[in-house]
C-alpha cells in the first residue's frame, strides 16, 4: 500500500500520529483498497496520509468514508488490545477437554 | 472431571467481551459477538458500549444477554462463549464427511459454463477404473467422519454406471464392519436415466442431484445436447424418480447464467411448478469470472447481488402468499446467524472447507481439495492436487503442504479484513476461489466478488429479518431445518 506512487497525490491526511498508529490507516485504507491506495510517511508528531484514488470521480466520498473509517479502526483496535486476554481465555476453554485452570482474568 | 470454574461474589466494573461491528447506512451499527450471535444498536446505544457509560438498564440487559459485556470477573459469559464457539467447530474433528468420485469426463451435452473439462462419449480413456475406485473408497473410509456421502458426478456419471456400482457396493460392504452412516448421490442431468439405474437406486437408496437451470427455452439456450431436449429429459427424468422412489429422492440445482439475469421470477415459478420448493440461486462459478472473463455467460458480480435481492424478495412474497419456497444460500447463512449449529457447507466454513470438508477423486486417480481445484488443474494449475491414490495415502493427503499452506493462510480469523469483519463468524475462506482470481489463497476482499457477494447477502438478510416481521418469522424457521 505504501509502495512507490506515480505523480501527485489526489489528497492528503494528515493525521495525530501517536492516535493513529500507521497500522491502524493501512488497516482502514485496505477496505477501500478498490477505490484508493495510500502512501503513509511520519513526520514528527504527524502522520501524513497520501491518498490516490483509482477513481477520481469517486474520490470525494472516497476520503470522507476514510476519513470515517480510520475513526472506527481506533475504535476497532482498542476493543482488540482490551478484550485479547477474554479471547484467548474464551479459545482456551473452548478447546481444552478439562476447562479453566484458574479463575478469569 | 471438568473443572468449574469460581464464582466470584461482588460484581466488578462492566468490561467489553469481544465483538466486532459493522456500519449500516440508516445510522444503525451492527455489533456482533465472539460467536456470532448480532444486535443491532442506534448510534448512541453503540457510543455508549464503546465508552461503557451504559445508562438504560434495557440496553445493559440486552449486551450483557447477547456476551458484548460482562462484569469483571464474571464466568458465566465466558463459559458460554466457550461452550458456543466449541459447538461451532466440532465438525472440524470429524472431517471429511463428502467425498466426490469423477467417475468419468464424458458427457452428451456441451454446457458452456460446465466447470469439466468434457469428452465425448466415445472416449472411455477418461473413465475411472475400478482399481482407482477401490483404492478412493479405502482412502474415504480412512476420514474419521461418522457420516460419509459418496457423491457421483463427472461429466455424465451415468455413462459410468459400472463404477458407481463398484463404488457404491464397495462402500457398503466395508461399512458392514464400520457402521458409519452412508449417503449415496448422483449428480446427473437424468438424459441417460433408465430403469436399470432406478432400480440400482431402490436397491441401493441412492439419491439423484440434477440441474434445472429454470424455463425450457432457458435450460435448453444454456445446456445444449443433441436433439435440443436437456430440459424435456430433466423433466422426464424427475417424473421418473419420484415415481419409482419418492419425491424426496430428486433435488434440483440452478446456475444462473447472463441469460437468467432478469428472469428469477420466471425460474422460482418454474422450480414450484416442477415441485420444487428449495432453490438455490447460485452465481456461475466463480470461474466464470475469474478465468473466462470474455466468455459470452460472464456477468459481474453486482447484477447477481441484483438478481438475488429480486430472487429474494419475489420468495418472501409467495411465502407470505402461502407458498412455501427455501432459497438454500440464505437458509445456510440463517443457520449460522441465528443458530449456534455448523450447516457445515464447504463454501462457508473457516477453516476452509477444502479437504476438512470434501475431498475429490478424478478419474485418474488425482485427489483434489476441491471441485474447483481440479477445474484448475485442468487448466495447468497444479496448487490444490493433494496426490494420487496410486502413491499417497489419506495422512500424506491431508497433511501436506498443497492443502495445510492454503487451510492456514486463508483463515478469516486472521485475514486483513476478514479478521475485523462483524460478518466474519457467518462467512467462509474460499482459497481456491481467491488463488484463481489473485494468485494468493487470502486474495483481497474489497475486489473479492466471493467477499462482495456474501457481504450482500447478509445486508440483505438482516435488513430483511430487522424490518419485516413476517421475514423475521420465516428465517427462523429456516434457520431451524
Ligand atoms: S470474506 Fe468479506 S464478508 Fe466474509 S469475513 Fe471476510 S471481509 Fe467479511
Amino acid at each position: 500500500m505504501s509502495d512507490s506512487m506515480p505523480g501527485r497525490p489526489d489528497a492528503v491526511l494528515t493525521l495525530d500520529a501517536a492516535a493513529h498508529p500507521a497500522d491502524i490507516v493501512q488497516r482502514a485504507a485496505y477496505r477501500f483498497s478498490d477505490v484508493l491506495t495510500v502512501e503513509l510517511d511520519r513526520n514528527g508528531d504527524t502522520l501524513v496520509c497520501r491518498v490516490y484514488a483509482r477513481d477520481p470521480q469517486r474520490l470525494g466520498s472516497a476520503i470522507h468514508d476514510l476519513r470515517a473509517e480510520i475513526v472506527d479502526q481506533v475504535l476497532r483496535a482498542r476493543i482488540r488490545d482490551e478484550t485479547q486476554d477474554l479471547r484467548n481465555l474464551v479459545l482456551s476453554v473452548a478447546f481444552s477437554r478439562t476447562g479453566l485452570a484458574g479463575p478469569a482474568a | 472431571m471438568r473443572q468449574r470454574l469460581t464464582l466470584e461474589t461482588a460484581p466488578g466494573p462492566l468490561e467489553h467481551l469481544p465483538f466486532r461491528f459493522e456500519r449500516w447506512t440508516d445510522g444503525r451499527v451492527l455489533v456482533t459477538n465472539m460467536v456470532g450471535e448480532h444486535v443491532f444498536l442506534s448510534e448512541a446505544e453503540f457510543s455508549a458500549l464503546a465508552d461503557l457509560r451504559i445508562a438504560d438498564p434495557a440496553l445493559l440487559r440486552t449486551l450483557r444477554a447477547k456476551h458484548v459485556v460482562r462484569q469483571r470477573g464474571e464466568t458465566l459469559p465466558v463459559e458460554l462463549l466457550a461452550l458456543k464457539y466449541r459447538t461451532q467447530h466440532h465438525r472440524l474433528a470429524d472431517f471429511t464427511g463428502l467425498h466426490m468420485f469423477v467417475v468419468t469426463l464424458r458427457c452428451e451435452h456441451s454446457c458452456g459454463y460446465c466447470q469439466v473439462s468434457r469428452r465425448t462419449v466415445a472416449r472411455t480413456e477418461f473413465d475411472m477404473s475400478a482399481e482407482t475406485a477401490v483404492a478412493a473408497v479405502e482412502t474415504a473410509f480412512r476420514s474419521p467422519s461418522p457420516h460419509l456421502k459418496f457423491e457421483f458426478q463427472g461429466g455424465e456419471p451415468l455413462l459410468n454406471m459400472e463404477i458407481v456400482r463398484l463404488v457404491t457396493q464397495e462402500a457398503q460392504r466395508r461399512n458392514r464392519d464400520e457402521g458409519r452412516q452412508l449417503a449415496f448421490v448422483i449428480a446427473s442431468n437424468l438424459a441417460l436415466l433408465d430403469d436399470e439405474v432406478l432400480d440400482f437406486a431402490d436397491e441401493h437408496d441412492v439419491y439423484f442431484s440434477t440441474s434445472l437451470d429454470g424455463p425450457q427455452d432457458l435450460h435448453n439456450g444454456n445446456r445444449p445436447r443433441p436433439g435440443r431436449d436437456s430440459w424435456e429429459r430433466t423433466i422426464a427424468g424427475v417424473t421418473r424418480i419420484r415415481k419409482r422412489l419418492g419425491h424426496h429422492r430428486v433435488s434440483a440445482l440452478m446456475t444462473t447464467t447472463a441469460a437468467s439475469l432478469g428472469k428469477v421470477r420466471d425460474i422460482i415459478d418454474c422450480y414450484l411448478e416442477q415441485g420444487f420448493h428449495d432453490i438455490f440461486l447460485r452465481p456461475v462459478s466463480p470461474y466464470g469470472f475469474a478465468l473466462r472473463p470474455r466468455q459470452r455467460r460472464a456477468y459481474d458480480m453486482a447484477a447477481w447481488i441484483d438478481f438475488y435481492r429480486e430472487g429474494m424478495d419475489y420468495i418472501l412474497e409467495l411465502n407470505a402468499r402461502g407458498t412455501p419456497v427455501v432459497e438454500t444460500y440464505s437458509a445456510l447463512v440463517l443457520k449460522k446467524m441465528l443458530t449456534n449449529a455448523n450447516p457445515g457447507y464447504v463454501d462457508l466454513t473457516s477453516p476452509a472447507g477444502i479437504g476438512i470438508a470434501a475431498l475429490l477423486y478424478n478419474y485418474d486417480g488425482a485427489v483434489y481439495a476441491s471441485d474447483e481445484g481440479r477445474m484448475l488443474a485442468e487448466n495447468g494449475d497444479m496448487t490444490f492436487r493433494l496426490g494420487d491414490l496410486a502413491e499417497d495415502s489419506y495422512d500424506t493427503l491431508m497433511t501436506g503442504a498443497a492443502l495445510l499452506d492454503p487451510l492456514e493462510e486463508s483463515y478469516t480469523g486472521s485475514a486483513p479484513q476478514c479478521s475485523d469483519c462483524a460478518f466474519e463468524r457467518w462467512c467462509g475462506a474460499d482459497p481456491v476461489f481467491h488463488h484463481a482470481t489473485t494468485g494468493d489463497p487470502v486474495g483481497r476482499k474489497p475486489e473479492s466478488a466471493f467477499c462482495n457477494r456474501n457481504m450482500a447477502v447478509f445486508r440483505y438478510l438482516l435488513d430483511r429479518y430487522t424490518a419485516d416481521p413476517h421475514a423475521r418469522e420465516l428465517f427462523h424457521a429456516w434457520a431451524a431445518r
